[in-house]
Order: C-alpha cells, then structure tokens, then sequence
C-alpha cells in the first residue's frame, strides 16, 4: 500500500494539478485508492459516464478508439483526468496491458475535497486558465 | 379589529419604548423649529425691508450646509449621544444669547437669526437621523422610519400651532425659551435613548460613514450630466426650487407691504401670519398625501404626479402677475408647499427608480449639496435684480412654464431609462415597494410577462408583487401553467397584485408537482383574506394529502403572525408520516416546531437535528435559529464539521447573529474541539462584523494550528473589507506580523538544505514544501499589513510581486518602500528583493538568531514543528536516505494522531531498519 505521501508523488505528475501546492495534493491523496487489475481488465468503454482519473503506478493501460489504440500510459502516466470536470461520455476505453496498479480519484470524493479545501479550486483555475491562454495564442497564431 | 389596528403599526416585539421615544424626539425637534420658523421673517422684517431678504438667501446658501458639514466632520471624535447633547445645549445658548440682544439695534442680528435658524433646523434633523441609525438596523429602519416620518409630520403641525393660535400670549421670550425646554427634552430622550443602540453602535466610526463622501464635484457632474434622465431631474428640482424662493420672499413683500405701518405689533402678526400659515399648509399638505396622492400617482401616473408643483406654482404665479396682494401671494408659496411634500415626493420618487443604489444616493448628495445652494443664490440674485412683485411674478411664470415643460420631457425620459434598466434587471427590488404604483412602468411590468425568456419574466413577476390592483391578469394566469415551476411560483406570488380572488386557480396549484408553488399557493389561500388566515391554515393542516399538509406548515412558518395556535399535534402528525414523503413531512415539521413554546420546541428541533436526512436536520436549524433558540446554537455548530451540513451551519449561525459571537469565540479558543470544527468559526465570525467578532479573531491570531491561524487572519482580512474600522489597532497585529516574519526566516533556513537541484523526488517534495510555506507566511503577512495600511495597496502590491511582469514588482516594492514603517521595512523588503538566500540566512541569524542548518539538524527542527505535512515530508526523506542517526525520532511518531504523519513514520522506520 502507498503512503500518501508517495500518492502526492505520482499526483505531483499530473498536469491538471501542477499548481496545486504539495499539502493540498496530501488530501486528495488521502482519498486516491489503489486497485490492482489483471491484464485485459477493461478499466471503462467509450461512451461509459465518467467517474474519475486514474494514475498508473506500475503496468501499462491501453487506451482505444474503436479498435485503434491511440496511446498507451505507463508508471506515472494519468488518464481519464478530464471525468473531474465533464459529465460527458468517455472518448475512449481503457484496457489494462499487463498485470497493473493503479491509483483512482473518485469524482465525487474529489470535489467533496474541494469543498473542504477550497483553496486547491485556485490552483486549478489557474492551470486551466494558463491553459486556455496558451490555446488563445496558439489559435491566434495559426493561419 | 384591534388587532389588525395593531398589525398596521410596524413596530415589533421589544422595539415599542425605544420608538415610542423616537417619535417623541422627531415630534419634539419639528415642533421646536416650527416654532422658531416664523419668527425667522417675522423678526427680519421687523428690522428691516424686505428687499435685504436675498442677502439673508445668499448667506444662508454659503453658510447652513457648510456649518452642518463642519459640524459632523470636526465631532467624529465624540459618541453621537455626546455629539446630540453638546448641539443641544449649543443652542440653549445661543438661544439665550439672541433672547437678550434681539431688543438691541445690532444692524447683523436679522441675517445672524435667519442663518441660525436655517442651520439649526438642518443639524437638528439631520442629528435625529444619526441616532436612528445607531439604534435600528436596515430592516427594522425599513418598517418603521415610516412611523417615525408621521411623528415628524404632526410634531411640525403642532409646532406651527404655537405661532398660529397662542401668539397673542405667548412672547418672543416666551417662546425662545419653550424652544429652550424643548432642547432639554430633546437631551433627555436621546440619553434614553441611547440605551436602545445596537452593540456595534459602540463601535468608532460606525453609522457616521454615510457623512463622508468621497465624490468629487467633476464626477458628480459628469454623472449627471452623462444622463438626459438625471440631468432633467437636476433642472427640475432647481427650477421649481428657484420658483418656491421667489414665492416665498414675495410673500415676505406682501406681509411688509402690508403691516409696514402697525410698528410693535408688525413682529407679532407677521410671526402669527406665517405660523397659521404652516399650521394650515401641513394638515392639507397631509391630508393630500393621505387622500389625494395615491389616486394621482396609481391612475394618473408619474408625468402627472411630478407636473402638480409646478403647476400649481405657475396658476398661482399669474394670480401675482395680474392682482399682486398678500393672498395670491400666500397662495403660490401655500399650493408649493402642499404639493412639494405629497405629490410631487411621490412622483419624485418615483423617479428614482430607475436609477441604481449607487447612483441614487449620488444624486441625491448632489442635489442636497449643489443643487439646494445653487437655487437659493440664483433665485436671490432674480429678486435683487426685480425687486417687486409683479416682476419677480414674470420670472416665476418663467420658471414654472419651462418646468412644466421639463416634467413633459423627464415623463419620457423615466420611460426610456426604466424599459433599459428593466431589460438589465439592474432595478433595486428591495427599494420596490416603495416604488411601483406608476402606470407607466405598470404597463411595461406587464408586458414583459410574454417574454420568451423565463429571467425576464421571473424580473417582471418579482417588480410586479410589490403593486396593487394591476390590471394584468390576461398576461399573469397563463403563467400559472408555466413549464417552468420557478415561473409559476413567482406567478401565484404575483396573484395579490390583481384586483379579485383567485383563491381556485390557487387551489388547484396545491396539488402542483412542485413543492414550491404548493407553497407559494397555500400562501396566497390563507392572506387572501386576512381575517380567515388561520382557519384556512388549520384547514389545510388537517388536510388529507400529505403534500398539502407539508406546504401549510411551511406556509404557517412565513406567516408567524397568522394567529394560528400551535400544538404538538400538528409537529408530531408531520414527524410520524412515513413513505416517499417522509423527509419533506419531518422538514415541514421542524418549521413547525420551531413555532412551539421555547420548551417544547427545544426538545423536538434537538431530536430533528440528530435526524438521518440532511434536508431535516438543515430544516431544523434554520428553523431554531429563525425562532432564536440559543439552546440549540451549540448543536448547530457541531454540524460545521459536516461537509453536507456546514452551508445550512452557517446560514443558520449567521441568522443568530451577534448574540452567539461570544459562544463562538469560546468553540475558537477550546483546544478541546476538534481542529476540523475550529477551523471553521473563523468564517462565521468573519460575517458578524462587530468588534466583539474582531476581538476574538484577534485574540486567535497567535492559534497553533497553520491553518486555523491563516483562517483568522483571513476572516480579519473580510472583516475589515466588510467595516474599515475594524479591527481595532492593536499591539497584537504588529507582534503577529514580526512573529509571522520571523517564521518565513525560519522556513528560509530550513528550505537551504534542501535547496539543490541534484535532489531525490523526497527531497524535492520537501524542498517544495517549504517553498509552499515559505508563500503561505508571506500571504499572511501581507494579509495583516492589510490590517494596518490600506487593504486595496496591500492587496496590490501583493498581486504585483506574485505576478510574473518585472516593471510592476518593481514598482510595488518601490511603493512598499515609501508606505511601510522602518522597523518594519528593514524585516520585509529584504524578503521581496534580495536574490540571494544565503545574504538572508545570515540576516535571519543576525535579527533572529536563527542559524544556518544542516540537513540533518533541518529534519530535527521540522519535526519539532506543528505543521503536519512538513513534517510528513520530513519523515519520507528520513525514510528515503535512510537517515539511521534519526530512526528514534522517527519511532516518537509511529503513534501520532494524525494518519498521514504516522503512517510516514511508520514507513520510514521500516526503510531505516
């Protein structure tokens, strides 16, 4: 089992949650639990209603659409981040590759957490902020 | 029939002595002026011609607003109850003062005694609202300032009695010193009164700030005139202003002209000739408000309401053109007075309307301070430059035909700028009642109920409540079919503004799928007609179907004044129903026992408080405080900790108000709750903005816990956004600032170890850490420099330096320079622009005696700290090198109460061994 300090490890890689300050990351940490899968577990199908993200602590994860894989998210690698935010139906089915462990942030915990602890929103408003500034730019630069 | 007598006066339980002596000073304030009102021409033209009367006008003009300003503005320092006293017995003797030389022949004493009174009259009113103030809250100011505003009216009646009836037998002197007793009295109320204050009224600075204005004169006339609306409102008010004081100095011509050959007497029977006159003007002047005002404004409208002064004016004013005598003349001032304080003040205020709170009290500092002195100036200068009846009757035609024309444009002007503020919904709905009566904006309300969408039409729905006998109900019944149950709730709120009853279509709404609109139905069932309201609430009590049942108990905890007895049976009917409804039924039940007596009532919301559904449990709360149970203000508390609970909590906390503050602190201050429920007084208390709130914050400042501590300084922080005067200057802001200081020092010399790019990922998230702390200590000291220089620099100067652009950080830390006292400086700029941490370390150990770390001693320290994650971060690195020399402080955590520092302990014991 993981402490929650080494949660806080493998969250600090996510990027949604870049600028959330390590002891904020500890209470979402705090209710991150760890799975162990089998090879070919399918973690959710596309169009499944989103629940949560996922961190991959060993193992690997094929993510698909339809029957192409369009990546593949190894230890430390994230996935299914945006189900924090959106109601709308997954993109793609994730499928383990490999005996896997995985850590999973339940939606709705997670944004009991957030009532808690409302300063972690700022943290996030501000990647997401930086985030669409950049998308801003690149939409104006491109012809 | 008594008691609907009694529910027609506003005052509620408790506040009948304290109004009751507030009527008596407003009374007494109006009856004093308007005694020494008539003596202010009457004395004048004793002494001299009334054609000097215009220099009385300019001077009163320069001097009565500005002595007033000066008055409020020099005693800040003093209590208000200190501040009346002090006026009060200022004019006894100045009174005195004029008893005795007003035989001798002192060439300035009629234009010293016209100022006098003027500024007299304003302070002494203006000082009474100033006390209101202090004692009545917003609400409470809104019921009864109504009531209060009566006793104004009939102690300004009586006032005028005095001159009018009894100036055969009562003197000068006699009179100067009943307005001396009166004074006295006026003493003796206000110390009395002045018991009744609200406990922030102790408060420095509290109530006064509506004294101070900050506009400036350019932007109070760029206001203006940036708007046809307001401007035509500004030329409205001076014209008719200018017009009312050519009328009364005409009057003042005619008396002189008149009593110019009856010597001793003329003083006598100018002052008996203006207080008959008051006397009159005021009873019709309330009587047209009682009978006539409402007709105009509801059927004939706002264009209508506004054109009667000056037209009154105008008809009047051609009487003095063609026959100039002392009765056309008595006539233009009369139809001006009458009019100017019942119609034209309805239609006025209406007005207003479309203006926003901010603009309308921009408005009307502007016309108080500008407008008021203009008129009075230019309308000395047109009686100086005609100087006779006739004349001066040809510029108030003038005067009176353009503003009659103005009023024909601002009727156009208040439809335009209401249909655009209405399409913004920026119209104050809490000013509404006051306000919607006007056909016009009726007729607007009306029809914006066919638009498509549903925000519009809820806006209009909720401008449309507060009107009476609107001829809508083509456009309003559809809407009680609405699909949108929000829609049709607010429909059936709106139904009293139809002339009827509509008691079935209410009826049929009580089987509604929405619980909101069988509310707002069962409402409407039981007010319709008042004096059925409790049997048709015990009616729909004892109804058969549950969800009636639910909304008749809500609706009896909206009605408490309904009469309707209740009893346990009705509580423990609701509780016991069982089945899809059961959690709405127990809910309704909690409002209903709040209604018991206090032992009762107590014991069932204590019962539903331990409830299983939130929505019961939040119900009952809200319902325990509602009725002020403080037996339950412990209860309510223990559910902050409670994610689900802690908004309900609050709202529930909040509605109890300052009496808790105390209970509060004493939560905040016991270490022997949890820190989960400490951690959340501090927003509770940052909303009840009184001094006792501040002192208990600060009184935490110095709290253990780092986050409980930053929580404090953050509701300090709203605090004082809320009141500037809060919190007060004490010692303890600066100490914690240097304590707050200190520890950013510490943290510095504790990151420096860690500080190395080569780190392991447990060192890095250590040296993070301490980063992350080393920013927390400094938003705290921001935060209380916050406290002790202007919150807005402080807040951006702070913004500047965390923001990314070199020029702006620069120039915060320039203003920082400039604003910060020394000791001070010395402590924080160094912080915020010396680059290198090894200069500050050895500043940390020269100021502080903190000394430079070793990794290892860095560990050691942190462990000895309060802050959980540091010290969770510490344990991990311990653990990840292997740092066996600390193994047993390691093992002096295995048994920590907080999870995530034992089980790091636990880890890193492991890893050591």
């Amino acid at each position: 089992m993981l402490t929650i300090v080494e949660k806080v490890l493998l969250l600090q890689n996510i990027e949604l949650f870049s600028l959330v300050t390590s002891e904020q990351l500890s209470f979402l940490a705090a209710i991150a639990g760890e799975i162990e899968v089998a090879p070919s577990h399918i973690l959710y199908r596309e169009n499944d209603v989103p629940d949560g993200l996922y961190v991959v602590i060993s193992g690997a994860v094929a993510m698909r659409r339809g029957d192409h894989q369009i990546d593949r998210v190894g230890p430390n690698g994230s996935f299914g981040v945006w189900a924090l935010f959106d109601d709308e139906p997954r993109l793609t089915t994730a499928e383990t590759l490999e005996p896997s462990r995985l850590l999973f942030v339940q939606r709705d915990e997670f944004y009991e957490v957030l009532s808690d602890h409302v300063d972690i929103v700022s943290g996030l408003f501000k990647q997401l902020v930086g985030r669409l500034r950049r998308l801003a730019t690149v939409a104006e630069t491109t012809p | 029939m008594r008691k609907r007598l009694l529910d027609l006066v506003p005052v509620r339980s408790g506040e009948g002595h304290v109004t009751s002596l507030m009527f008596l000073y407003i009374f007494s304030t109006l009856t004093f002026y308007y005694i020494l009102k008539p003596m202010r021409s009457s004395f004048f033209l004793k002494n001299l011609p009334s054609t000097k009367l215009p220099f009385a006008y300019i001077l009163t003009a320069i001097f009565a607003g500005t002595l007033t300003t000066l008055v409020f503005k020099y005693s800040r320092r003093l209590s208000v109850v200190s501040l009346l006293t002090a006026t009060n017995l200022v004019i006894v003797g100045t009174l005195f003062y004029f008893r005795s030389v007003m035989g001798r022949p002192i060439w300035y004493l009629p234009y010293v005694w016209f100022v006098y009174l003027q500024i007299v009259s304003v302070l002494q009113v203006a000082q009474f609202w100033l006390l209101a103030g202090y004692i009545y809250d917003n609400r409470q100011a809104k019921r009864i300032y109504g009531l209060l505003g009566a006793g104004a009216i009939a102690g300004s009646i009586a006032g005028s009695f005095v001159p009018a009836f009894l100036s055969k037998t009562l003197s000068t002197d006699m009179k100067l010193l009943i307005a001396a007793g009166i004074c006295f009295v006026l003493i003796a109320l206000a110390q009395i009164a002045w018991r009744y204050r609200r406990p922030e009224a102790d408060e420095p600075g509290a109530g006064r700030k509506q004294e101070e204005s900050q506009d400036r004169l350019v932007d109070l006339l760029r206001l203006v005139f940036g708007s046809r609306h307001l401007a035509l409102m500004v030329l409205l008010v001076c014209l008719t202003l200018i017009a009312s004081q050519i009328a009364e100095w005409q009057v003042n011509n005619a008396l002189d002209r008149s009593y110019r050959d009856l010597g001793q007497d003329k003083e006598n029977l100018i002052d008996q000739f203006w207080g008959r006159f008051y006397f009159w003007t005021n009873i019709l002047g309330i009587t047209l408000q009682l009978t006539v005002t409402g007709f105009v404004v509801s059927r004939l409208g706002i264009g209508a309401a506004i054109v009667f002064l000056p037209g009154g004016l105008l008809l009047a004013s051609i009487g003095v053109f063609l026959a100039p005598s002392l009765s056309t003349t008595a006539l233009a001032l009369g139809s001006n007075n009458v009019f100017r304080y019942s119609i034209n003040r309805a239609g006025f205020e209406l007005l207003y309307l479309p203006l926003s709170p901010a603009v309308r009290k921009k408005l009307k500092l502007f016309v108080d301070v500008f407008v008021d002195r203009l008129g009075r100036a230019i309308a000395a200068l047109v009686i100086l430059t005609f100087n006779n009846l006739r004349s001066t009757s040809a510029a108030a035609i003038l005067l009176t035909v353009t503003s009659v024309g103005v009023c024909l444009a601002l009727r156009k002007a208040y439809v335009n700028a209401f249909r655009e503020q209405l399409a913004r919904r920026e119209v104050d709905l809490a000013e509404i009642q006051r306000y919607v009566t006007d056909p016009q904006s009726l007729r607007l309300l009306v029809d914006a109920l066919d638009s498509p969408h549903e925000r519009q039409i809820l806006y209009s729905l909720r401008l449309l409540q507060s009107a009476r006998r609107v001829d809508g109900a083509g456009k309003l019944l559809p809407l009680l079919k609405h699909a949108s149950p929000h829609v049709r709730e607010q429909a059936v709120r709106t139904l009293p503004a139809l002339p009827g009853n509509y008691g079935q279509a209410a009826e049929e709404l009580l089987k509604d799928p929405s619980e909101l609109v069988r509310q707002a139905a069962a409402e409407y069932i039981c007010s319709v007609d008042p004096a059925q309201t409790a049997d048709r609430l015990r009616g729909l009590l004892d109804h058969k179907e549950i969800d009636v049942r639910v909304a008749a108990a809500r609706c009896v905890a909206s009605l408490p004044s309904a009469g309707l007895q209740m009893t346990q049976d009705y509580v423990r009917g609701l509780l016991s129903v069982q089945g899809p409804a059961a959690v709405q039924a127990r809910t309704a039940g909690a409002h209903l026992a709040a209604l018991l007596p206090a032992r009762e009532s107590v014991g069932l919301l204590r019962e539903l408080l331990g409830d299983l559904a939130p929505e019961v449990v939040a119900g009952a709360m809200r319902a325990g405080a509602r009725a002020g149970q403080l037996d339950l203000v412990f209860d309510v508390v223990q559910k902050l900790s409670e994610r689900r609970l802690r908004g309900d909590a609050r709202d529930a906390l909040l509605t109890y108000g300052q009496r808790i503050t105390g209970s509060l602190g004493d939560i905040l201050a016991d270490t022997g709750h949890s820190l989960k429920l400490r951690r959340e007084i501090p927003w509770v208390l940052a909303r009840i903005p009184t001094l006792r709130s501040a002192d208990i914050l600060l009184d935490n400042l110095g709290a253990q816990d780092p986050l409980l501590r930053y929580r404090v300084v953050k509701a300090l922080n709203r605090l004082h956004e809320t009141k500037h005067e809060l919190p007060p200057a004490r010692p303890v802001i600066a100490e914690r600032i240097y304590s707050e200081t200190r520890a950013y020092y510490e943290a510095l010399a504790l990151w420096q170890p860690f500080a190395d790019k080569r780190n392991s990922a447990s060192a890095h998230l250590l040296e993070s850490a301490l980063r992350e702390k080393m920013d927390q200590d400094l938003e705290i000291i921001f935060r209380l420099l916050g406290l002790q220089y202007r919150q807005k620099d402080i807040y951006f100067a702070y913004s500047a330096l965390k923001g990314s652009r070199s020029d702006r950080r620069a120039a915060a830390i320039e203003f920082l320079d400039n604003l910060l006292q020394k000791n001070l400086k010395s402590l924080i700029l160094p912080l915020l622009e010396e680059p290198s941490a090894e200069r500050l370390i050895d500043m940390a150990s020269r100021i502080f005696g903190i000394p430079p770390y070793t990794r290892e001693e860095a560990l050691r320290k942190i462990l000895e700290r309060p802050d959980v994650w540091l010290k969770a971060c510490a344990l991990h690195e311990i653990g990840d090198e292997r740092i066996t020399a600390l193994s047993d402080l390691c093992r002096t955590f295995s048994g920590a109460t907080d999870l995530v520092v034992r089980e790091t302990a636990e880890w890193a014991l492991k890893r050591v061994a």
